[in-house]
C-alpha cells in the first residue's frame, strides 16, 4: 500500500516525508475528537505553538477546533401544486433526510517581521505533526518577509488567561437524541398541514456544536464550547383557486441562534402555526404594484435584515480598508480614519451598537479567536459612524481616529477563526438597532400610514459596496400595500430599491422596546458563496465557512422609498 | 494514462493516493453493523495560498484538509455523516453515528443511490507537474511580479494565487469504484485607484498553472482600473451590450453552475417535467424546443481540452458522459440520475449534470473578438463581469444583480468613456436569443468549475438602475 506522505514546500525546509500512519494519532480509548479541555490536545496545541516561536515568530497562535454539524430536513414531495394527497397520506410524500458532520481541525499563524504564515490541518494530528504545522507556519512568514517592509502591529494582548473555560448555557442540541428532533419535525409539519391538508410544508434542524481550544504566544490559553441552533419552517395555504402557487411563509421565530436546544423545544409551535397561516390566508390576494415612492412600514425582521446587509457589512474594518477587494468588495465608508466621529450615515434616530453578549446571539462568546474578551460597541452613533468593527492587528488601523476621538486602540473582539484550515478573519458581532422613546408596534405603524407599502420578511441584498440594494421581489418576502392604515393585497413582483445611506437617513419611525426582536443571520466571506441556504434541502451548511451572528431590530418607517416592478 | 501513474509520478504530500482512499473504504466496511450498504466518498487536498493586498503579500499559507463522507442504508433507510477523522477511531465514531440515524429515518423509496452500474469513466488530463512543484517561495515571487505594476502605476492591488491539488474517491458496496486526482490554479487580482473611483479585475482558474498568464491578468487588471477613473452617470434602459466572458459566464451561472447532479439545478429534468423552472412544461419538458440562438450549442465534456473536469458524480459515482444539453439552439437533453432514468425513462443508466460546462458557437458561425464587436456597435455598453446574480423568477431565469469593475459606453464603434456601475434584470436566455455576435470561448474565473465562455454582444439587455459602487 502506498502511504500518504508530507512534505512542506517552503524553502529552507528540507523535504521531509513522513508516513501517513504518523500524522493520524493512534487509536485511543477515547472519542473521535478529544476533548477541548483534555491533556491530549493541550499537548498538541503548546507543540505547534512553541514549535512556531522556537522558529523565530515573534507572535504565534494556535486554534485546535471541533464543530460538530447535524441538518435534517423534512419536505412534502412532490410540490404543493401537484399534491393532492389527504391528511393520512401525506406522509408517503415526505422525505426526511438526516446529514451529519465532524469536522476538527488545527491551524497555526505566526508572524514574522510583519507577515503572516499560516498552516493547517484536518484531523486529529500527532504531536510530530503539530509541531511541523508550527514550524510550517513560520517559515511561510518567513519566506515571504524577504519582500518590502511590512508593518503590523497588533493591539493590546488579552488579559493573561492561564487556563480560561466557558461553556454556554443551555442543552447541547448534538446531545439530543436524533428521534427526538424528528418528533419535532413532524410536529411542525403536523401542525402547517393539519389546517390545510392540500398546502405544503418544508422544514429543516441545523445544529451546531463548536469546540476551540485556543493557545497564543502572549500566554493565553482558553476552551470555549458554543451552539448554534435553529429551524427553517416554511408553510403555505392553497385557499384561492386564482393563485395556485400560494405564498410561502418563512417563520421568523427560529432563526438561527446562539442556543441550545431549549431554543427550539420550548417555541409554542401550534400558535406560530396559526400565525403563519393566517398570515399566509391574509396573503392570498394579489394585485399589480404601481411604480413610484412610498412610506415603507418594515417589519422588525426586514429592518434587522437591512442592518445587515448594510451598516453590518460597511463597518467591517477589513472590508473598508480594501482588504476584501478581491472578493466580496468593500465598503462606502471608505475612509475609516477620516469618517469615525464625523460621517452622518443616518438620521439622528439612528444608532447601532454591536456586542458578543447577547443572551442567545448566534456571535456570542466569552473570548473572540484572538482571546479578548469582546467589549461592546457603538458603531453609530445618532446617525454618525462612530466604531468599527475590529481585530487586534485591525484596531491599530484606526489608531489615529481613536486618538482623536478620544478611544483607546484596542479591539472590539470580532476575530475569528473558522475551522482549523481557514487563517483568521474576521465575523459580524451582533448588532442592535436601539429602538426608539415610544411603544409604536408594527400594526401601530401600519395604522398610522394612510398610503404606503409594508415590508414583511423581506430579506434585502447589496451591492459589493454595501452601497445599492433592492429588496422583495423573492419567495417568501412579502410587499404589501397599505390603504388608510390597513394591509391590503400582496403587490406582485414588486421591489423596493435604496441607496444605504439615504434609506438610514429617511428613516422617520422607530417602533418602541416591545416590539424588539431578534433574528440570526449566516453569511460567507467567500465569493459565490449563496448566503443563507435557498431550499430546505441545502444540506452545503454542514461543511460550509458560513457564520451567523444576530440582528435585534424594531420595526420602522422609511419615507420616500423607491418602488419598482421586477418583471 | 492511469490515474495512479498521473498522481504518484511524484508522490505527493497531503493528497491520498488510490490505494490510501480505498484503505479507508475498506477500514469503514469492516466497521459496520447491521447490513445494508455503505458508500463512501473522500476528498483530500492540499493548497498552498498568497494572498495579497495594498500591494504587499499579506498571507501565505499551507494546508492540508481531508474529508470522508459516510452513507449507511439500512432497511431502505439512508443517513450520511462527513468527517475529519480518518483514524479508527474517528470512522468507528462516523459509522455509529450514521447508522444510528439510518435505523430512525423512514425509509425512502426512491433513492437509488446505490444502484447504478459501474460504467466506463473517461479519463481527462487534469493533472499538472508545473502546478505541483509550486511552492512557497514560488508562489510569493509571482505574486510580487503581479503587484509591481499596479505599485509603479500608484494604484493598490490585492489579489490570491492558490495552488491545489486534490483527489475524489467515491465507493459503494454494489461496486462503485471512482477515484481521480487533479491540481487545480486560482489566479485572480483587483486593482484600484487611490481616488476610490476606479476599479479593474482580472482572473482565471485552470489545472495547469503553465496555461495560465499571472502577468498578463496583471496588466488586464490595471488596464481596466486607469480606464474606468472617474466614471459617469448614464441613463439606465436597454443597450446593446457586449459582455466578456466572464459577465457571460457570471449570467448563465443560475442555469447550470448550481448543485451537480440533478436536484436543485434548472437543468434537471425531474424538475422540468414537474412544470417548473425554464425548461419545464406541464406533463413534460422542452426538450425538443429551441430555446436559446440557434448559432450556439452548450456541451459538457470531461475531456473538453479547456474545460475538463472530474468526470463522476461524487456522491453516487455515476459516470459524466459529454452531452450537448444544447445544440444550435435546441434542447437536447435535461440532466436525471439513474434512478430517474430507471423508473421514468426507460434508460438504464443516468445522465447526471457537471457544474462544468462550454457555451459556443456552433460549426460554421463566424465569431469576432471584443474589439471587433465594439467596432461594430453603434451605441452599446461594455461590461467586465457580475456581481450577485440572482434568479428572481425560475420560469424564464430573469436574474438580477450588477456590473462590477469596468463598464464602459460604446458610441460609433469606440469606446467613449466609463460609466458608473449599473443594476440590471436580465435572463440568460432572453439574452442569448437576442444574440448579435458570439466569440471564441475561453476559461474563465469559476472556482470548482471548469468554465469556457465567449464573449457576446446582445441587444435590448435591460439596465434598470444605477449603483454608484466602485
Amino acid at each position: 500500500m502506498t502511504r500518504r506522505q508530507f512534505v512542506t514546500t517552503t524553502a529552507g525546509m528540507a523535504a521531509a516525508l513522513l508516513a501517513s500512519p504518523a500524522w493520524i494519532r493512534p487509536a485511543a480509548a477515547y472519542a473521535a475528537a478529544p476533548k477541548p479541555e483534555s491533556p491530549e490536545v493541550k499537548s498538541l496545541v503548546v507543540a505547534a505553538l512553541s514549535a512556531a516561536t522556537d522558529s523565530g515568530a515573534t507572535y504565534a497562535d494556535v486554534h485546535f477546533t471541533v464543530i460538530h454539524r447535524e441538518h435534517i430536513w423534512n419536505a412534502s414531495s412532490p410540490p404543493i401544486w401537484v399534491r393532492s394527497a389527504p391528511l393520512d397520506d401525506y406522509w408517503r410524500y415526505v422525505n426526511t433526510t438526516p446529514g451529519q458532520s465532524i469536522i476538527v481541525g488545527i491551524g497555526v499563524r505566526a508572524l514574522i517581521g510583519g507577515y503572516w504564515g499560516f498552516a493547517g490541518f484536518d484531523g486529529v494530528p500527532t504531536k510530530d505533526a503539530a509541531v511541523t504545522l508550527g514550524k510550517s507556519a513560520a517559515a511561510q512568514a518567513r519566506e515571504i518577509s524577504n519582500g518590502p517592509r511590512r508593518v503590523t502591529e497588533l493591539g493590546p494582548a488579552p488579559a493573561h488567561v492561564a487556563n480560561g473555560s466557558w461553556t454556554m448555557p443551555g442543552i447541547d442540541p448534538l446531545s439530543v437524541p436524533l428521534t427526538e428532533k424528528l418528533d419535532f419535525l413532524h410536529m411542525l409539519m403536523d401542525e402547517a398541514l393539519r389546517a390545510q391538508p392540500t398546502g405544503g410544508s418544508g422544514c429543516a434542524i441545523r445544529v451546531a456544536r463548536c469546540e476551540q481550544t485556543f493557545a497564543s504566544s502572549d500566554r493565553a490559553y482558553t476552551t470555549q464550547i458554543t451552539y448554534t441552533t435553529g429551524a427553517d419552517w416554511d408553510v403555505a395555504m392553497q385557499k384561492n383557486p386564482e393563485y395556485p402557487g400560494a405564498p410561502g411563509i418563512m417563520a421568523d421565530s427560529m432563526t438561527v441562534a446562539g442556543a441550545g436546544w431549549e431554543y427550539l423545544c420550548t417555541q409554542p409551535i401550534p400558535e406560530r402555526a396559526r400565525e403563519l397561516l393566517d398570515t399566509s390566508a391574509r396573503l392570498q390576494f394579489h394585485t399589480q404594484s404601481t411604480p413610484g415612492r412610498y412610506d415603507l412600514v418594515c417589519d422588525a425582521y426586514t429592518t434587522a435584515a437591512l442592518v445587515d446587509c448594510t451598516l453590518g457589512r460597511a463597518t467591517e474594518l477589513d472590508r473598508a480598508m480594501g482588504y476584501l477587494a478581491n472578493s466580496v468588495g468593500t465598503s462606502y465608508l471608505s475612509d475609516p480614519v477620516e469618517m469615525l466621529g464625523t460621517e452622518a450615515i443616518g438620521a439622528p434616530a439612528v444608532t447601532v451598537t454591536a456586542n458578543r453578549s447577547m443572551e442567545k446571539g448566534a456571535a456570542t462568546v466569552h473570548w473572540d479567536d484572538e482571546g479578548i474578551v469582546p467589549s461592546e460597541t457603538a458603531l453609530v452613533t445618532q446617525g454618525k459612524v462612530t466604531d468599527f468593527q475590529t481585530t487586534r492587528e485591525s484596531a491599530s488601523w484606526l489608531a489615529p481616529a481613536y486618538t482623536r476621538v478620544g478611544k483607546p486602540v484596542v479591539s472590539n473582539g470580532c476575530a475569528h477563526a473558522v475551522g482549523g484550515t481557514t487563517p483568521l478573519t474576521q465575523r459580524c458581532p451582533n448588532l442592535v438597532l436601539q429602538p426608539g422613546a415610544g411603544t409604536l408596534s408594527f400594526e401601530e405603524l401600519v395604522k398610522n400610514t394612510k398610503r404606503g407599502i409594508a415590508a414583511i420578511g423581506v430579506r434585502p441584498s447589496t451591492d459589493f459596496q454595501a452601497l445599492n440594494g433592492t429588496g422583495g421581489g423573492e419567495e417568501h418576502q412579502h410587499l404589501v400595500e397599505i390603504v388608510n392604515g390597513r394591509l391590503g393585497q400582496i403587490l406582485e413582483n414588486a421591489q423596493f430599491v435604496f441607496r444605504a445611506p439615504d434609506l438610514w437617513r429617511s428613516v422617520t419611525a422607530l417602533g418602541g422596546p416591545t416590539s424588539a426582536r431578534a433574528f440570526g443571520f449566516e453569511r460567507s466571506r467567500d465569493v459565490g458563496d449563496p448566503g443563507a441556504p435557498r431550499y430546505v434541502s441545502d444540506s452545503s451548511w454542514l461543511t460550509s465557512n458560513r457564520v451567523a451572528h444576530t440582528v435585534s431590530a424594531v420595526p420602522m418607517i422609511v419615507s420616500n422609498m423607491a418602488v419598482m416592478n421586477v418583471l | 494514462m492511469s490515474s495512479k501513474t498521473m498522481s504518484n509520478k511524484t508522490e505527493i504530500p497531503g493528497v491520498w493516493s488510490d490505494e490510501d482512499a480505498y484503505g479507508v473504504y475498506k477500514r469503514v466496511v469492516r466497521l459496520t453493523n447491521g447490513g445494508g450498504q455503505t458508500a463512501v466518498r473522500l476528498h483530500s487536498r492540499r493548497i498552498g495560498t498568497a494572498r495579497w493586498v495594498r500591494n504587499r503579500l499579506s498571507l501565505a499559507g499551507d494546508t492540508q484538509a481531508v474529508t470522508v463522507t459516510i452513507t449507511r442504508r439500512i432497511n431502505d433507510s439512508d443517513a450520511s455523516i462527513t468527517t475529519t477523522c480518518t483514524d479508527d477511531v474517528g470512522l468507528r465514531e462516523a459509522v455509529q453515528r450514521a447508522e444510528t440515524a439510518a435505523r430512525v429515518v423512514e425509509a425512502r423509496h426512491d433513492n437509488f443511490l446505490f444502484d447504478a452500474p459501474l460504467l466506463p469513466m473517461l479519463r481527462p488530463m487534469l493533472w499538472s507537474e508545473h502546478t505541483v512543484q509550486e511552492t512557497g517561495a514560488s508562489r510569493a515571487a509571482t505574486a510580487a511580479k503581479m503587484m509591481a505594476s499596479a505599485e509603479a502605476a500608484g494604484c493598490l492591488s490585492a489579489g490570491t494565487l492558490q495552488t491545489t491539488m486534490d483527489s475524489h474517491m467515491t465507493m459503494t458496496e454494489k461496486g462503485i469504484r471512482r477515484f481521480y486526482p487533479e491540481t487545480t490554479v486560482e489566479c485572480s487580482l483587483t486593482v484600484r485607484n487611490p481616488q476610490k473611483n476606479a476599479s479593474g479585475w482580472a482572473g482565471v482558474n485552470h489545472y495547469d498553472i503553465a496555461k495560465i498568464d499571472p502577468q498578463a491578468l496583471a496588466a488586464i487588471a490595471l488596464e481596466k482600473c486607469q480606464q474606468s477613473a472617474s466614471p459617469q452617470k448614464i441613463e439606465p434602459g436597454r443597450y446593446t451590450v457586449i459582455l466578456e466572458s466572464q459577465a457571460m459566464a457570471d449570467l448563465f451561472a443560475p442555469l447550470i453552475g448550481g448543485p451537480p447532479g440533478s436536484e436543485n439545478n434548472l437543468m434537471s429534468r425531474p424538475i422540468a417535467e414537474m412544470g417548473i423552472g425554464p425548461f419545464g412544461r406541464p406533463g413534460g419538458s422542452r426538450i425538443g424546443e429551441y430555446v436559446i440562438d440557434r448559432r450556439l450549442n452548450v456541451r459538457s465534456d470531461p475531456m473538453d481540452p479547456d474545460g475538463g473536469f472530474v468526470p463522476f458524480e461524487e456522491q453516487s459515482g455515476e459516470p459524466y458522459q459529454p452531452v450537448n444539453w444544447i445544440d444550435q439552439g435546441m434542447l437536447k437533453e435535461l440532466a436525471y440520475m439513474y434512478g430517474y432514468g430507471v423508473t421514468r425513462l426507460n434508460r438504464g443508466e443516468g445522465l447526471p449534470c457537471p457544474n462544468s460546462y462550454r457555451l459556443t458557437a456552433a460549426p460554421g458561425v463566424p465569431t469576432a473578438n471584443v474589439a471587433e464587436m465594439i467596432a461594430k456597435t453603434e451605441r452599446g455598453i461594455l461590461v467586465t463581469r457580475l456581481y450577485d446574480v440572482k434568479v428572481v423568477f425560475d420560469p424564464s431565469v430573469l436574474c438580477t444583480g450588477y456590473t462590477r469593475d469596468g463598464v464602459w459606453f460604446i458610441e460609433h464603434g469606440k469606446i467613449v468613456r466609463p460609466v458608473t456601475n449599473f443594476r440590471f434584470r436580465e435572463s440568460p436566455l432572453y439574452v442569448l436569443n437576442n444574440l448579435l455576435d458570439v466569440g471564441v470561448p475561453i476559461r474563465v474565473y469559476a472556482p470548482g468549475k471548469s468554465w469556457v465562455v465567449p464573449a457576446i454582444r446582445a441587444k435590448d439587455f435591460l439596465f434598470v438602475g444605477t449603483a454608484d459602487a466602485v
